[in-house]
């Protein structure tokens, strides 16, 4: 065991999200069925708060810890991501008491079951060990399955939850069976062990606090010790010959479980039937932050237990893989979206495409010249899709009522001038999410596109293909901006062609005025959130740093580079 | 595996005396069928309908309040093996873990879920 007292502070952020949750199911319990449940939305947004202040400030900053024996990690990179997961969750938990009164769904679990999936979303992203991982995965999932289905009495809603679920379930028998097949190859399920069975050498952390790694990497030891068999490890660790293919198959599912989460082409099917009828804020939710956690939790996955020379970019290296998901998402993302009538239909295949530039800056960090660094453009990019999703659904929820909702661009009709501070919000947005400064979409895509790069200007061979992947995340980008500016198009230049309700509600429009305003200051003055992102990604706990440097004096294990593609 | 023949024996013996004993029935024994005879074995009530019928939704309710109870004894019993062992700190969890549950029962009891009407 280890230390008790810290492993109960490093779960309290998870506790308190958890403890929340509970508290507004018995709220909800305890009341007359016709009372008005929007006060619980401010109960979810203190809660949120809370979790997020209690993660920043009673956990140690600047160092990385293991807890509860190695399962979790405590860091820079799990604290800066809590924070994303609440903010995303408060302002959720903001713009739904309009819509769910609405729409005849005014109930407290719709908070509780936020809070919950925010809970599992914590603990994924800190997860150290792949059943813990999996565990927290089911807890965030479950309660957004509920969700996408929260108003049941429509049909679209709960074909949305019932796909979402189906799909869901599928991708978690996958990574079920991916985590099975890791373990046959390598005896454990802790990542860091897995990242030294699978390099053959000890996984050196991160350049940060020399005592905190040394703990660290002491953790990853007895872990390894504990779960596999040492000899087991040794074999492996030469890359022995029997296990290799075991050890591909596996990561390869996990792969593909985490595309599906992430909704990256050819595994994005189910988001646009999901994101056309689940309840417009829980769309929000789903598009931004449970992308965002899936997002997190693999990048943590890739630069922990995969990021040995032979498994990112060697024979049978994880990049080929990225690089085609990420081309393909991008591609197929954008051009989709064009032709889409409906708005919610639009933006899942903007997501999907968004997907895929985030992917871009996987296939960087993978590429023979990248390293793990070159991530913190993803946090920085996630944190600006996050917001500026979750504002432009809540614009589609504040605007739409109860048989008149706001889907498809005519309903956006001369609302530019009705409302004048929404229509201005959802024009930021749209210009965030086409990458156009001054918004914080412009940055977070130059510098995911900048670490692509700067990997392959440190040369290596197939070079050349991570710069057709920029230019074509580029051109494609460019032909994005089409469908967001046609947005603006229809708020601005066309004429009303319908009555618009007058919106009582003003908690969503505060959200939404937050999204706006956060959007505009993270592009305007980026830099406080670039270096935290980097510090986050630095400190990141357990990561297999330096096994290029190390290996560069003994010969690579393949001449490497992307052969496949090549 | 060489110790484990000995049962391979069993079963390829078990195997052979089974399938001679229905062959022999088979061709030897006498056969007069009729019509109870031919009709399924349903421990002697008369068999009908369809067995996809629509269940009532109140069983999936109980079912969700048994895997509960089920989850804490799985998880309760190791725990009181070894309460001693783990003394206050043990104890402590046991009993978060217990006022979760405890949760759990509450919310569904006020939702209605343990009437049966």
């Amino acid at each position: 065991m280890g230390n008790p007292a810290f492993d109960i502070l490093s779960i309290l952020p998870f506790a308190v999200a958890c403890s929340f949750g509970m508290l507004i199911l018995l709220l909800e319990v305890f009341q007359r069925q016709t009372a008005s449940r929007s006060y619980l939305a401010g109960i979810a947004v203190v809660g949120f708060l809370l979790t997020a202040f209690v993660s920043g400030s009673f956990l140690p900053t600047g160092t990385a810890r293991a807890t509860f024996g190695g399962m979790a990690w405590i860091d820079g990179y799990t604290q800066i991501f809590t924070s994303l997961f609440c903010l995303a969750g408060a302002l959720t938990a903001m713009i739904a008491p309009r819509y769910l009164q609405e729409h005849g769904a005014d109930r407290g679990e719709f908070y509780a079951l936020l809070l919950f999936s925010v809970a599992g979303m914590i603990m994924m992203v800190a997860a150290a060990d792949l059943v813990v991982f999996f565990v927290a995965l089911e807890i965030m999932s479950i309660a957004v399955y509920a969700l996408a289905a929260y108003t049941r009495r429509s049909k679209l809603s709960s074909e949305a939850g019932f796909k979402y679920f189906v799909l869901g379930a599928f991708a978690s028998a996958i990574l079920l069976y991916g985590i099975a097949l890791v373990y046959g190859a390598t005896g454990t399920t802790n990542l860091a062990a897995i990242g030294q069975a699978f390099g053959g050498d000890v996984a050196r952390g991160a350049t940060g606090d020399a005592a905190a790694m040394s703990t660290l990497a002491q953790n990853a030891i007895v872990a390894a010790a504990r779960g596999a068999d040492v000899s087991v490890a040794a074999v492996i660790g030469n890359t022995g010959a029997g296990a290799v293919p075991l050890a591909i198959l596996g990561a390869t599912l996990i792969l593909i479980a985490f595309s599906f989460k992430i909704a990256a082409v050819p595994f994005h099917m189910w988001a646009p039937d999901a994101y056309t009828g689940a309840p417009t804020p829980v769309v929000g939710f789903m598009a931004a932050a449970v992308k965002a956690a899936g997002v997190a939790a693999l990048f943590r996955v890739v630069s922990v237990a995969l990021f040995s020379d032979s498994f990112r970019g060697g024979e049978y290296g994880w990049v080929q893989i990225f690089f085609a998901l990420a081309l393909l998402s991008m591609v197929v993302g954008n051009l989709v979206a064009l032709v889409q009538g409906n708005i919610k239909r639009m933006l899942a295949y903007s997501s999907v495409a968004h997907a895929g530039y985030m992917l871009v800056a996987f296939t960087a960090v993978g590429f023979r010249g990248g390293d793990i660094s070159m991530g913190s453009g993803l946090v920085f990019y996630l944190f600006a899709y996050t917001i500026a999703t979750i504002g432009a659904f809540g614009v589609l929820s504040w605007l739409g009522s109860r048989g008149m909702p706001c889907d498809n661009f005519e309903d956006l009709d001369g609302v530019g001038y009705r409302y004048p501070w929404i229509g201005l919000a959802m024009s930021i947005f749209m210009l965030s999410a086409a990458g156009i400064p001054p918004a914080a979409g412009f940055i977070g895509k130059f510098l995911v596109f900048k670490s692509a790069v700067a990997a392959s200007a440190a040369g290596g061979p197939g070079s050349g293909l991570l710069i057709f992947l920029v230019v074509t995340g580029i051109l494609v980008s460019v032909a994005g901006v089409y469908y967001y500016l046609r947005v603006i198009v229809h708020l601005y230049m066309k004429k009303a062609t319908r009555e618009v309700p007058e919106m009582p509600y003003g908690a969503a429009r505060w959200a939404i005025v937050i999204c706006a305003v956060l959007t505009l200051a993270l592009g305007v003055l980026p830099g406080k959130l670039v270096n935290s992102s980097e510090q986050a990604v630095g400190q990141m706990a357990g990561r297999a740093d330096g096994v290029y440097q190390q290996s560069a004096e003994a010969p690579l294990p393949t001449p490497g580079g992307i052969r496949l593609i090549r | 595996m060489i110790d484990h023949i000995a049962i391979l024996i069993i079963f390829i013996f078990a195997s052979i005396l089974g399938a001679t004993v229905v062959a022999l029935s088979v061709f030897f024994g006498p056969k007069n069928p009729n019509r109870w005879k031919k009709t399924v074995y349903e421990s002697g009530s008369e068999p009908f309908g369809d067995s996809r019928l629509k269940l009532d939704i109140k069983f999936y309710m109980i079912a969700i309040s048994f895997i509960m109870f089920d989850v804490e004894a799985v998880f309760l019993i190791p725990w009181a093996v070894v309460a001693k062992k783990y003394g206050l700190y043990g104890f402590a969890v046991a009993f978060v873990f217990i006022t979760i549950l405890a949760i759990g029962l509450v919310y569904e009891w006020g939702r209605g879920g343990l009437e049966w009407d």
